[in-house]
């Protein structure tokens, strides 16, 4: 599948939403978009699994055909026939996909339902979701579509009134599919593009859960460079990669494309919005990761709920190689009176209640590894607030941990307009120096939010110039400067991107010598005019004009 | 403080209410429109800026001072000439907005508005030199609404927006962000002029939220550290909403201390004269009453769910007043049993949770039918007597705060 295509999967996925969305409310119109697409992905690979499972027993014939049968999809007709088959091909899917989905759960039944708006449309899907959490992938998604009720009020009043509601929603779904082909790219970009119209649309209070794709890309390229020789290029393989508050999970998804589909050995996420987390799920087998090569938690980052990470033996201490993450800014938090000796915190201090960019800092640093990378994108005030994120970040830079400082352009985001930057930190790092990059100043301006360039279609390359100044410490002048720590301590730890690389366009330069040739001549000119004009004026009788001094 | 005391400057009046909030954590001013509120607020910032050897000897103010129009925090850009940019500008000289230089509140702020209107608002930033640093400040707010950007919004909404900031802004303040260091009061003067009545009430409560955070403030280590806060108002629901979260002791919460007084100006001679309005205030639940009895009108009226807290809280007060401790006394007056368990429990299901009271919504029909019932039944059953414009409740539009009409006893 083509780029051309792709959008347009996009669009049409849109254009149902948009059209669709008015009766309800557009977050909750998000969810059930998205779990269709879900479904239908779920189903399509199923589908093909079981086709080669069952080689020519499979019953592919087009639908019209198994109409005549009653069957509305190959799979059902195929159980009609071999009922005590069934139990022996389940235990083999498990084992191949990890999941069984029931014929009548399948999309093309539930697709065949909507469009003869069967009365049982509803109560089928419950069913089928149930399942898929229940009996499917031994349990682990237990809760993935806890967020769809089917019998919300706002689908409807009556059951008829909601299954006709969701029929329609599920037909146009259905058509606008139709002509695409469900292999996992797609639907996964399909899904992502949803994601991210969602996003920009949903507003200031839920724009939070995504990152968008070009400043993602930064983060993920600088992650999976060599973290001790970023100038070498991109590492072969990362054991591990986290994102701490992964939102709908698009940041990880990011570097596992730049990794390719063996490059990462598991990839780990936390979200603390249940939806949200959901939808990092799916998002994850939308793009063909296996539920074994990921891993997401539910549950709150700064709280550190997630066990795994509180594993009290250091022997055991899990560690990672790559961290991302794009915490929520400014997020006000209430540290309890132990959180001061949390091991997170306690050698760098507690960041202040009015804003917990520092704990979510130092929640991913006491997990990177030795030789990892995070890259973490925080409000400019990170930068120079005083107090004790003051006293935070001077520690961080005494011991060496700050590696790059890169400021982006306002109003890349759909949550605040606020201007933002991506701090990249390593445990050990070989240059003495912090590097800056300014590049607040490099952006294409759009209508409501701010572009960077990717050097695609005829724009500028603003991600792959930072990226190459980040991977070869490059300077360049009001762009990027490496900065000795000597200095740093002379500006009393204040990062303020300002203090180090001077933005102000530089006074053009006086060439003196032209310019006192020019004046002689000027003067020249006036005079040779003056002493003209006197002739005239002597002429006719009248005072003659002074003559300058030459 | 008993009686009526004469002040005879703004000066005066300044030191007495600074020396009150040395033992009160909160003191709530009434007042009508031109009495001197605003120029009592200016006085008593102003107060806080002096220099003083041993007390100030920096000059630094300490009060965050709230009034959106004397600041002039922001002013409309109506682009007149394109007639289609319009936009929202900030006081860039206000120190007010620091908070909004160094932290993202923008998720903040919409969590309030989410609350009270249903735009959309995006904050535009510019480089600004500040001593040695280039840093981002808030420049203007631009609106939006479905497809449409930058429109112009009401009055109204633009009061509750900027009511929305100063909430987001005051939260940080109170967690002790940097920016507002050294500051000991909060002086909110007037905060709702021209919202409707019900997001009076909302925004009294979350306010009464807020302040009881002010109150209970610990610094960095723990010690107590409170903000003190006066709020001054014209607008006597708002006030008699504020007295009655404020009494209130929630469950768990500590209470806050707290002193209400009439000011008043008696004549033009700039003398100002403060009456304390103890536990009965000067007519709150009557107010309050004639507020809800408005609502209540099946033509012209809308009940919200929050107003079966209104009136719980009157029934509080009235069961208070005749020495009973639970409003189960007012309750038994009702006239039959099943009124009064369903009173009970749409009290629990409608005021439990913070967003039953802060997004107003309307009631269904028939806990209208009840709540009518029983407003009806406890009105007639105490037999209060209402002020004359209430029981005209067709002359007056619904909007205008009844009380203001009615002199200080």
């Amino acid at each position: 599948m083509n780029d051309q295509m792709q959008k347009q999967l996009g669009k049409t996925l849109w254009n149902i939403a948009d059209t669709l969305r008015g009766a309800m409310n557009a977050d909750d119109f998000r969810d059930y978009m998205l779990s269709f697409l879900f479904l239908r992905y779920l189903s399509d690979n199923y589908e093909a699994a079981a086709k080669r499972e069952l080689g020519s027993d499979y019953p592919d014939f087009p639908l019209d055909v198994l109409l005549q049968t009653g069957a509305t999809t190959p799979l059902q007709a195929w159980y009609e026939e071999n009922p005590e088959d069934i139990a022996e091909f389940e235990k083999q899917m498990r084992r191949k996909v990890h999941y069984v989905i029931k014929p009548e759960h399948l999309w093309a039944n539930i697709a065949h339902l909507a469009r003869t708006q069967n009365g049982e449309l509803l109560n089928t899907l419950q069913k089928g979701f149930k399942y898929i959490e229940e009996e499917s992938f031994q349990s682990a998604f237990g809760g993935l579509f806890s967020e769809i009720n089917l019998a919300s009020e706002k689908l409807g009043r009556s059951y008829s009134d909601r299954n006709s509601k969701l029929g329609a929603v599920i037909k146009e779904i259905a058509n606008g599919l139709a002509d695409f082909s469900s292999d996992v790219d797609t639907l996964g970009d399909a899904y992502e593009y949803l994601i991210g119209q969602f996003a920009a649309g949903s507003g200031k209070k839920a724009g939070e859960f995504y990152t968008p794709q070009q400043v993602s890309d930064i983060l993920s390229a600088i992650v999976t460079l060599d973290s001790q020789e970023p100038a070498t290029g991109k590492k072969e393989h990362l054991a591990s990669v986290l994102d701490f508050a992964c939102g709908s999970g698009s940041l990880l998804l990011n570097v596992r494309k730049r990794m390719g589909p063996h490059g990462i050995g598991k990839i780990y996420g936390q979200e603390k919005n249940i939806t949200t987390y959901n939808l990092a799920r799916m998002n994850m087998l939308l793009h063909g990761v296996k539920d074994t090569e990921f891993e997401i938690y539910h549950g709150d980052t700064l709280n550190n709920d997630w066990d795994i990470l509180r594993e009290l033996n250091p022997a055991k201490k899990p560690s990672f190689d790559a961290i991302v993450a794009n915490p929520p800014f400014s997020l006000r938090w209430t540290p309890g009176e132990a959180m001061g000796d949390d091991v997170r915190f306690k050698n760098y201090g507690l960041a202040p209640k009015s804003a917990a960019d520092f704990a979510f800092l130092l929640h991913g640093f006491h997990y990177l590894k030795d030789e990892g990378v995070m890259a973490i994108i925080l409000p400019h005030g990170v930068l120079f607030r005083g107090g004790a994120e003051e006293r935070i970040r001077t520690k961080l830079l005494k011991d060496g941990h700050i590696d790059t400082v890169i400021g982006l352009p306002a109003n890349l985001f759909y949550s605040t307009g606020i201007p933002v930057c991506i701090l990249v930190l390593k445990k050990c790092k070989k240059p003495d120096d912090v590097l800056f990059i300014n590049a607040a100043e490099l952006f294409i301006k759009g209508k409501r939010q701010n572009q960077l360039g990717d050097g695609s279609n005829g724009t500028p390359d603003h991600i792959g110039k930072i990226i190459e100044t980040y991977q070869f410490r490059k300077e360049e002048d009001r762009y990027s400067k490496r900065v000795r720590m000597e200095r740093i301590v002379e500006e009393g730890y204040n990062l303020n991107i300002s203090r180090y690389i001077s933005t102000a366009e530089p006074e053009p330069e006086i060439d003196l010598s032209a310019t006192h040739e020019e004046l002689m001549k000027l003067d020249k000119q006036t005079r040779e005019a003056t002493t003209k004009h006197n002739a005239f004026l002597k002429e006719l009788g009248l005072p003659l004009l002074p003559l300058s001094e030459g | 403080m008993r009686g009526i005391r004469t002040y005879t400057g703004l000066g005066k009046l300044v030191a007495r209410l600074r020396d009150d909030l040395n033992t009160a954590d909160l003191v709530l001013l009434y007042a009508y429109n031109r009495t001197g509120k605003t120029r009592l607020s200016m006085e008593f910032k102003d107060a806080g800026k002096r220099k003083h050897k041993m007390k100030n000897p920096t000059g630094t103010p300490d009060t965050l001072y709230f009034n959106a129009f004397t600041e002039d925090l922001f002013v409309w850009e109506n682009d007149l000439e394109g007639d289609s940019v319009r936009r929202l500008q900030l006081n860039e000289k206000s120190s007010f907005f620091n908070a909004m230089t160094e932290l993202a509140l923008d998720e903040t702020i919409a969590r309030y508005l989410f609350r009270y209107a249903d735009f959309e608002f995006d904050f535009t930033y510019k480089e600004v030199q500040q001593d040695k640093d280039t840093i981002s400040k808030p420049d203007f707010v631009s609106f939006r609404k479905g497809g449409e950007a930058n429109i112009k919004v009401s009055r109204g909404e633009q009061n509750i927006f900027i009511w929305c900031v100063f909430m987001a802004i005051c939260e940080r303040m109170l967690d002790g962000h940097e920016s507002y260091q050294g500051k000991k009061y909060l002086y909110i003067d007037d905060p709702i002029s021209s919202l409707d009545d019900n997001n009076a009430i909302s925004v009294a409560c979350d306010l009464a939220k807020l302040l009881r955070r002010a109150a209970t403030r610990k610094d960095a280590n723990g010690a107590s550290a409170p903000i003190k806060v006066i709020l001054s108002s014209h607008h006597a629901l708002f006030f008699n909403v504020m007295c009655n979260e404020v009494g209130r002791r929630a469950d768990g919460e500590p209470k806050i201390t707290h002193k209400r007084y009439f000011l008043h100006r008696p004549n033009g001679d700039g003398a100002y004269t403060l009456q304390a309005t103890e536990d009965t205030p000067f007519f709150h639940h009557v107010a309050t009453l004639a507020e809800l009895l408005r609502a209540a009108d099946p033509a012209k009226g809308k009940l919200y769910t929050f107003h079966f807290n209104a009136l719980r809280s009157v029934m509080e007060k009235t069961a208070s007043f005749f020495g009973h401790s639970s409003i189960a006394f007012c309750l038994k007056a009702l006239d039959n049993d099943e009124d009064r368990a369903l009173f009970n429990r749409a009290l629990n299901l409608l005021s439990h949770g913070a967003y039953a009271i802060h997004e107003p919504t309307e009631m269904g029909e028939d806990n209208k039918e009840l709540f009518r019932r029983i407003l009806r039944d406890f009105v007639t059953r105490f037999e209060f007597s209402l002020p004359g414009a209430v029981s005209a409740p067709s002359a007056a539009p619904a909007y205008t705060p009844v009380p203001q009409e009615v002199p200080a006893q």
